[in-house]
């Protein structure tokens, strides 16, 4: 290797500020997306698991879509194919008038990819309770839309908290596909600065650890949540 | 569950550190001097790296073949290190690089040579080395005709693109302040995408190396609604990368450009790659290469 190790390119000026912003989009988009996958993702896998079979294959339909597609393609359908098959008028807003049309546009993307694979976990977490307490709740005097928000879901949220987990761990890494449509967030900004200074391997180490540090607080928070939403059930599940 | 924390607490960081500690002895045998010379010695082999969309400079050819302005002066190199070395023969294998790629193939001997254009700065250069220069760009503005745009000042409240692999970053931010300029930044990895990003209206002027926007007219389905405008806004010495600590190859490639810079022959092929597009030695080429004709 005829390499010139330098580690201190991190902390000079502008490189340190580069970076610094890259992990703060980096952690803007993990956010906006994961919020969005939950919100989809309950909607949606609630509806998969519903006795009624329209809006089961609806959902159905969705599901398959939006996790068989490519994110990448999906990323580059909603910020090069969207805005051009809408009305005129819509497609230059999006274009020029809507607020960080990179971030916007990723959080979207990302979004609506990991809410279907969130909707598959919903589901299996309902399934798992459903046959025995969907007709003790109904039997209770509940509607059905009660039987869902105050026993089905709660019970199958604290189930899948730990494969939501990886799930949110993916979402985290798969942010970075934002760099294609030019969104600067972490990889974007370390290639940004092997670029500008041919320290490539310093600038991709310092992202590597950002994602690992960024990975490792979450699995701790999680499994802090974990914790305290089964509480003493813990032990006792099943 | 507090033991699984404190386990991860434990070793989270320190497999940080490890991990990035675990790189850094990799630099301690790394600076054998004149690499490359003993490599071509060994192996008669000259390993070029080429890019393989950047037109006119270096690209792939209907044939696939590595083609272009830069490619050619390489050939040469080539060509003058086989004499230097008293080589009975040196093939040529080529090796298709990107700008996120090229620096790292270099470090690790991968590719002896990258022929494309690399703006020389003094920054790149306490990590590899380079060639005498080998073309000139600058940066300029490339809109389209019908947006008004004249100059710089014309970019108050514009979208300005910029490439991301660029150089582009630095000269953005000095005419934001010099100019007092409120601009949205919108990046690109791509030529083709900022012309993508121009057209359908995205974005309002690319602000790149003008030898660029050469191809990138000509890819364009509505040459005619292109232009180029405002002032030269900085000075882009290209040049060909190649590893540090290897006097014996810098001069040989040294020797055979500045040869090529007094015979003309380098002219032939600024006519041959650049005459197509229009475009001619500018002033700046001509003294780069005038400062770099040293007598035999």
């Amino acid at each position: 290797m005829n390499y010139n190790w330098d580690w201190s390119v991190l902390l000079q000026s502008p490189y340190l500020g580069w970076l610094l912003s890259g992990a703060g989009w980096t952690l803007a988009v993990s956010a906006g997306s994961w919020v969005l996958a939950l919100a989809v993702g309950f909607v949606i896998g609630a509806m998969r698991s519903l006795p009624w079979r329209p809006v089961r294959l609806l959902a159905g339909i969705y599901v398959e879509l939006f996790r068989n597609v490519p994110p990448l393609v999906q990323l580059f359908l909603w910020f090069f194919v969207f805005p051009e098959i809408v009305p005129n008028a819509v497609g230059m807003w999006i274009k020029r008038g809507m607020p960080l049309p990179e971030f916007t546009t990723t959080v979207v993307a990302v979004g609506l990819f990991a809410g279907s694979r969130v909707a598959e976990q919903v589901r299996a977490g309902v399934e798992t309770v459903e046959t025995r307490l969907l007709p003790a709740a109904l039997a209770t005097g509940l509607t059905p839309l009660q039987a869902y928000r105050l026993v089905l879901l709660p019970i199958a949220l604290r189930r899948i908290i730990a494969p939501l987990t990886s799930e949110l761990l993916i979402t985290i890494k798969m942010s970075s596909i934002g760099l294609t449509i030019g969104l600067m967030e972490l990889t974007a900004q370390s290639r940004q600065i092997e670029n500008y200074t041919f320290h490539g391997f310093e600038a991709y180490a310092a992202a590597t650890a950002t994602y690992l540090v960024i990975g490792l607080f979450v699995t701790w928070v999680m499994h802090v949540v974990d914790r305290r939403v089964t509480g003493g059930l813990a032990g006792k599940r099943g | 569950m507090k033991k699984l924390l404190t386990t991860m607490r434990r070793i989270g960081p320190g497999a940080v550190l490890a991990a990035l500690f675990a790189l850094t002895p990799a630099a301690g045998h790394a600076q054998e001097a004149d690499s490359v010379v003993k490599k071509l010695e060994s192996t008669h082999t000259i390993t070029i790296g080429y890019r393989e969309t950047s037109i006119p400079l270096s690209y792939l050819d209907s044939n696939n073949k590595p083609t272009g302005y830069s490619v050619e002066f390489c050939q040469k190199i080539a060509e003058g290190a086989k004499d230097y070395l008293k080589l009975p023969e040196l093939k040529i294998k080529y090796v298709p690089v990107t700008i996120q790629t090229r620096q790292a193939l270099v470090a690790n001997g991968t590719v002896d040579i990258v022929c494309g254009g690399a703006v020389n700065t003094w920054t790149r250069q306490k990590q590899v080395s380079f060639t005498p220069v080998s073309w000139v760009s600058a940066e300029q503005l490339l809109v389209l005709k019908d947006s008004g745009i004249k100059d710089v000042k014309d970019l108050n409240n514009k979208v300005v693109i910029i490439a991301t692999g660029g150089t582009s970053e630095p000269t953005i931010q000095r005419l934001i302040k010099e100019d007092h300029l409120n601009v949205k930044i919108m990046h690109v990895n791509t030529h083709p995408a900022a012309l993508l990003a121009l057209e359908s209206h995205r974005g309002d002027a690319y602000l790149s190396d003008n030898a660029a926007f050469y191809s990138i007219i000509k890819q364009s389905k509505h040459p005619e609604n292109l232009a180029i405008v405002g002032p030269e806004l900085s000075y882009q010495p290209e040049a060909f990368i190649i590893p540090r600590n290897n006097s014996t190859f810098a001069w040989i490639a040294g020797h055979t450009m500045s040869e090529m810079f007094k015979s003309g022959e380098a002219e032939k092929l600024v006519k041959k790659w650049f005459g197509p597009f229009g475009v001619g030695v500018s002033p700046k080429l001509k003294a780069a290469w005038e400062t770099y004709s040293f007598p035999e």
